[in-house]
């Protein structure tokens, strides 16, 4: 892969790039390619009609002979024929583009929204959510503007020039050469339009860009904007801004008007010559009426494409700057790779392992795990302690292996889980996050998440374990009630109890408990740990604590700091020990007392 | 304008001059005559040339002009709107109105405009000259036209429907993209790849599938209009060859006629396109409408009392409020339910601060702290008689001055992308460097050993992103410090800052109090542990008051948080 050029204009050829999603729709298109000649042969027709009506049928009735009027009524059914099919064909063709185009999209956009989910949790820690969500959309749909309209056009229009040069030639070629006479001179002046015109439109296109990165800056900050009563400052700068853009704008609307105007003086210049020349030839016997007039009808035809250039230019040069977002998007390596041959995941007899794991997030940046060395075994239950990045989060999130890490390795039954397929990898465990997301959906499907994996009944079990069926019950549609925008119709307590059917209703070996900090009151808290306590039975459970008085009963508490195990073993162990966590907890409990029971 | 209708008067004169010099041919004119005619086109160019660019540069110019204002009067307008109309109307709706919409209106006023005129120019002056030619003729060229509109009128409605079903399927779609991006841990730590991956194929195909009916229907609407002209084409020669054979027209007004009828197919169909960038750009303007019509919640009324001399007594008397009051006002506009009934987010709440005293605010997330510290500042709309400064009620005094009178430190630390410098300096443009350096210090940012590659002047990225959480709340902070109003309102300010930083921000904070009020809200209890009065909010009420010695001492919400904290807090304190 060539790396992307860091020109701040687009090169086209990054629109090559679109080959293969191109060519899985090769046939439609060449059956859409095939209408072509015949569209522009429909084009090329009608003038040739009209001449022979003229020369043959029209001009010599109006000098008496008789009967040349008869042959005119079959070249009307003949104009009429080719009108019909050019409608069909043009509709044919239209539609065949459209079909090929949006399913090209609709291919582009799986291959996009796919690379996406393969992309690890790293990669979102870098891209903001709103960007990443651009890439999918809006560049997509850009491309779409291009693919099923601008491209046809084009070819379309190229076809129809280079027929109309042959028919022209083909009857007369010095007429042709009069009709072309100018064309060098606006070639000329096209092509020094055409580089300004370029340069206004990127540089308009960067301007608009800047002005669009400040407005949602003054959206997203107007809070802060008025309580420091500075909205006539922004109002200001946005008018510079607006100031700004409109100058070039300006320039640019001057450069199309030249342009629109040089074609379509081009156009009558010719007629004119045509005329003269044509003239000329009448005089002269060479050339007839009707021939004069095909002429100028072809000239019409010819110039018109060239008008929009630059608008098509323009539409270019917009998906070539999407696509090479797209593709840079597509090229991002995913983090986390799968290994060619993965094993089977191992039945998780003895134990999950941490050996001599170090872990940072970002190249160069201090490891947040360093040499770590941790067991769980099977059906045991193990606290993590530790303050804020201590690492508690870093161990969760490299066992399930959303982050690679960079020495050392982590093992269930012996087994290295960068041999296995990430995916199976985390279905084997369990999670109830801080914070959680819920999707607008029903309250089934945020419980199942994977509807073909979970079943209706597996959900309401996991849902009365917990005792959140309570609830749900008093909702509108029970379990098929709808959730608002992120769950906004829950109360934060609700939330938890989902969180903690969803974790068991995938049935999974490990459990992954991240303790929610943000307090509830003492009702809610109270059925959450007795749901919590439901949720542990019988299963192998890492609990990341905030409280010590949650975590008394679990088989071993770990103590981290600073990336390292401390102290680890049983509450009882760890106070006989007399070290950091007996501190703590006689503290707490000796300062206390009567408070915190 | 006058140069639009001399642009297209010459084009149309051309079809005209080229049937005279036909006929003058068949005449048997000589080359002096051939040349006068082709003279005549060639001048005819250029004055057409000189009148299109000016009527362009005018029109066209015009509706960039257009969108210049448009821009000016919306951004204008969201300067004066409350906090709550941006609660109702996402950064991303905002955003699409503000491109997308004007975008679409500017399209209408400019080419829309421009092509129409052009259109209705070409039909009134090709009629005209067609009539002067003959009349029956210019009917059966013309004949054609109305059996058109009618065809592409019955297709229009179809695009329009289908074309609305083909954005709601789109905004399905997007919903997906979004909430897999915003859940991607959760996408990922369930394994919901694939599952996810069907929803949107699933979405995609249905957008593809409403996209391609609407294609549909515009694929029949454009060959249509081709058909008209094709029409007019047979007409003329089925209804003109005869004539001209009967000499009743000349071959000359015949290839005129030919020409006008070439001149009239391209407006025809840009007609089309015109009538969906009407259509598009009248919906544009109603988006934008909705904008210019929400109404103002927050403004200084006429007479407002001018807050100069602040003493700074803060008054709440029993002061209840509702999100959901405020954000229906604009919910309606945005054709959206009405905002979820809430329990209100104060209910009954009455405290007093007293000038030159530090004052805490403490409870859960959600329990109402925030909502009460915006109020101080009329973020949100307070309904009369809740709150009083100095005496008199904050809604009667000019917004700006009860602005200037509190520095606020937002909950979220909402930096702009610009140096450190500029960020602290946003609420005091005119604050010289040492006065800056010295709130700076003040707010704990320590310019040798932050990392800071640049010192002040180092760019902090979009929304701060190359500052840690802590060093954006201590920018934050200093700009607020900078203000030097009477009072500092401080909201979860240090709560991404460690706790031995914070202590020592905290006492240089008191060490230059001097006399200014300090309000402060905060999740954790060692920030608020020295203040004059600690107010324990519970669901949007006060539940509990007093210093923290008294608090600490007695079992309830303010123990049983501060239990929760000394573990994480002894734990950082660890060597």
């Amino acid at each position: 892969m060539t790396p992307p050029k860091r020109s701040k204009v687009a090169s086209l050829g990054v629109l090559r790039r679109l080959r293969p999603f191109v060519a899985a729709h090769s046939k439609l298109l060449m059956v859409a390619g095939i209408t072509l000649p015949f569209l522009a042969g429909a084009q090329l027709v009608a003038p040739y009609l009209l001449r022979v009506a003229i020369d043959r049928h029209i001009t010599p009735a109006a000098n008496g002979q008789a009967g040349a009027l008869d042959g005119l009524w079959t070249l009307i059914l003949v104009l009429l024929a080719v009108l019909v099919a050019e409608v069909a064909l043009r509709f044919a063709q239209l539609y065949l583009m459209q079909i090929a185009g949006q399913r090209i999209m609709h291919d582009l956009r799986m291959a996009v929204f796919g690379h996406v989910q393969k992309l690890s949790m790293s990669y979102f820690d870098r891209h903001p959510v709103g960007q990443v969500m651009t890439r999918v959309t809006s560049d997509v749909e850009t491309l779409n503007d291009l693919m099923s309209q601008g491209l046809v056009a084009m070819v379309r229009d190229v076809v129809t020039l280079v027929g109309i040069v042959i028919v022209m030639t083909w009857i007369d070629w010095r007429l042709t050469v009069a009709s072309f006479v100018v064309f060098p001179f606006l070639a000329v002046i096209l092509g020094a339009l055409r580089v300004r015109l370029r340069r206004t439109y990127d540089r308009s296109r960067t301007l608009v860009a800047r002005l669009n990165a400040f407005l949602q800056e003054s959206i997203t900050g107007m809070g802060v904007i008025q309580a420091f009563d500075e909205q006539e400052r922004n109002v200001d700068e946005f008018r510079r801004h607006r100031d700004n853009l409109l100058e070039i704008d300006l320039r640019g609307v001057g450069l199309s008007s030249f342009l629109s105007a040089s074609v379509q003086s081009a156009t009558t210049v010719s007629t004119a010559l045509v005329l003269a020349y044509g003239g000329f030839g009448v005089i002269g016997g060479t050339v007839t009426i009707g021939i004069l007039v095909q002429f100028m009808e072809y000239l019409g035809r010819f110039y018109r494409p060239l008008e929009d250039l630059s608008d098509k230019y323009d539409s270019l040069q917009r998906a070539a700057a999407a696509s090479n977002k797209i593709f840079a998007l597509l090229d991002e390596d995913p983090a986390i790779k799968v290994a060619d041959d993965v094993r089977p995941m191992p039945d998780f007899e003895d134990a999950i392992r941490f050996e001599g794991v170090t872990f940072a997030y970002g190249e160069g940046d201090t490891p947040v795990l360093s040499k770590l060395d941790l067991t769980l075994r099977r059906g045991e239950k193990v606290a993590l302690v530790g303050s804020t990045g201590a690492g508690k989060s870093s161990i969760v999130k490299v066992m399930q292996r959303l982050y690679e890490h960079q020495e050392g390795r982590v093992t269930i039954d012996g087994v290295d889980t960068r041999e296995l397929d990430p995916r199976t990898l985390r279905r084997f465990f369990g999670t109830v996050p801080q914070d959680v997301f819920l999707f607008t959906d029903s309250i089934a499907a945020n419980i199942a998440l994977d509807e073909d994996a979970v079943s209706m009944d597996e959900v309401a079990r996991a849902a009365e374990l917990v005792e959140a069926s309570e609830f749900i019950g008093t909702l509108p549609g029970a379990y098929e009630a709808r959730l608002g925008e992120r769950g906004a119709n829950l109360s934060f307590g609700e939330r938890q109890l989902l969180a903690f059917a969803r974790a068991l209703a995938s049935d999974p070996q490990v459990l992954i408990l991240d303790e929610a900090t943000s307090s509830v009151d003492s009702e809610t808290e109270s059925r959450i740990q007795r749901a919590l306590h439901n949720l542990v039975a019988d299963r192998t459970a890492l609990i990341i604590a905030h409280r010590l008085s949650t975590i008394r009963e679990v088989d071993r508490i770990v103590v981290l700091h600073h990336g390292e195990i401390r102290e680890q073993g049983s509450h009882r162990e760890l106070m006989a020990l007399g070290g950091i966590y007996a501190t703590l907890y006689r503290l707490q409990y000796d300062q206390d007392t009567g408070t915190a029971a | 304008m006058s140069a639009l209708v001399l642009t297209n008067a010459l084009s149309m004169a051309i079809p005209r001059v080229f049937g005279a010099a036909v006929d003058a041919f068949t005449q048997g004119a000589d080359r002096r005559r051939v040349t006068m005619f082709a003279l005549a086109i060639v001048a005819i160019a250029v004055a057409q040339a000189v009148s299109r660019v000016i009527s362009r540069i005018v029109v066209l110019g015009t509706s960039r002009r257009v969108e210049y204002d448009l821009k000016g009067m919306l951004h204008d307008k969201l300067a004066q709107l409350a906090p709550s109309f941006y609660d109702a109307f996402s950064t991303g709706d905002l955003m699409s109105r503000m491109t997308n919409d004007v975008m679409l209106v500017r399209a209408l006023g400019g080419p829309g405009i421009l092509y129409f005129t052009n259109a209705m120019l070409v039909y009134l002056l090709g009629t005209a000259f067609m009539v002067s030619l003959s009349w029956q003729l210019t009917i059966v060229v013309l004949a054609p036209l109305p059996l058109m509109a009618w065809l592409v009128r019955g297709t229009v409605h179809k695009v329009r429907a289908f074309a609305l079903s083909s954005r709601e399927a789109l905004s399905d779609l997007n919903t997906v993209v979004q909430e897999n991006l915003a859940g991607a841990g959760v996408v990922r730590s369930f394994a919901l790849e694939e599952a996810q991956m069907r929803r949107f194929d699933e979405r995609s195909t249905a957008y593809l599938d409403w996209g391609l009916k609407e294609s549909r229907a515009r694929a029949q609407m454009i060959p249509m209009i081709g058909l008209a002209g094709g029409l007019s084409y047979a007409a003329v020669l089925a209804l003109g060859g005869p004539m001209a054979a009967a000499g009743a027209v000349s071959i000359g007004d015949l290839v005129a006629f030919v020409g006008y009828i070439g001149m009239m197919i391209f407006p025809t169909v840009a007609l089309g396109w015109i009538l969906s960038l009407m259509q598009r750009g009248t919906a544009a303007l109603e988006r934008l409408d909705k904008i210019l019509q929400a109404p103002v919640t927050i403004s200084s009324g006429a007479g407002a009392l001018a807050l100069s001399e602040l003493r700074t007594d803060v008054t709440v008397s029993d002061y209840t409020f509702r999100y959901h009051d405020a954000l229906d006002a604009y919910t309606h506009l945005q054709d959206g339910d009405a905002a979820h009934e809430r329990p209100p987010a104060l209910r009954g709440v009455s405290l007093r601060v007293e000038a030159g005293t530090f004052v805490a605010l403490v409870g859960r997330v959600g329990s109402g702290k925030t909502t009460l510290l915006k109020s101080l500042l009329r973020l949100v709309e307070v309904p009369p008689g809740a709150i009083a400064l100095d005496g008199a009620d904050i809604n009667d005094y000019d917004v700006a001055d009860v602005r200037r009178a509190v520095a606020y430190v937002p909950q979220d630390d909402f930096l702009f992308s610009d140096s450190v410098a500029a960020n602290i300096r946003f609420g005091a443009p005119d604050a010289d460097d040492a006065t800056v350096v010295a709130v700076a210090e003040l707010a704990g940012i320590d310019l040798s050993s932050e990392g800071l590659a640049n010192g002040l002047e180092t760019e902090v990225g979009e929304r701060g992103a190359n500052l840690s959480g802590g060093q954006r709340q201590r920018v934050a902070l200093a700009r607020a410090l900078l203000r030097d109003a009477p009072i500092l309102v401080l909201d979860n300010a240090l709560s991404n800052v460690d706790t031995d930083t914070e202590r020592r921000i905290l006492a240089g904070l008191s060490a230059q109090r001097s006399g200014r009020t300090v309000i402060a809200a905060s999740n954790r209890i060692t920030a608020v542990q020295d203040a004059e009065c600690i107010y324990v909010f519970d669901s949007g009420e006060i539940v509990d008051s007093g210093r923290h010695d008294e608090l600490a001492a007695r079992p309830g919400l303010y123990a049983s948080m501060r239990e929760q904290q000394q573990l994480s807090a002894r734990l950082e304190e660890l060597p």
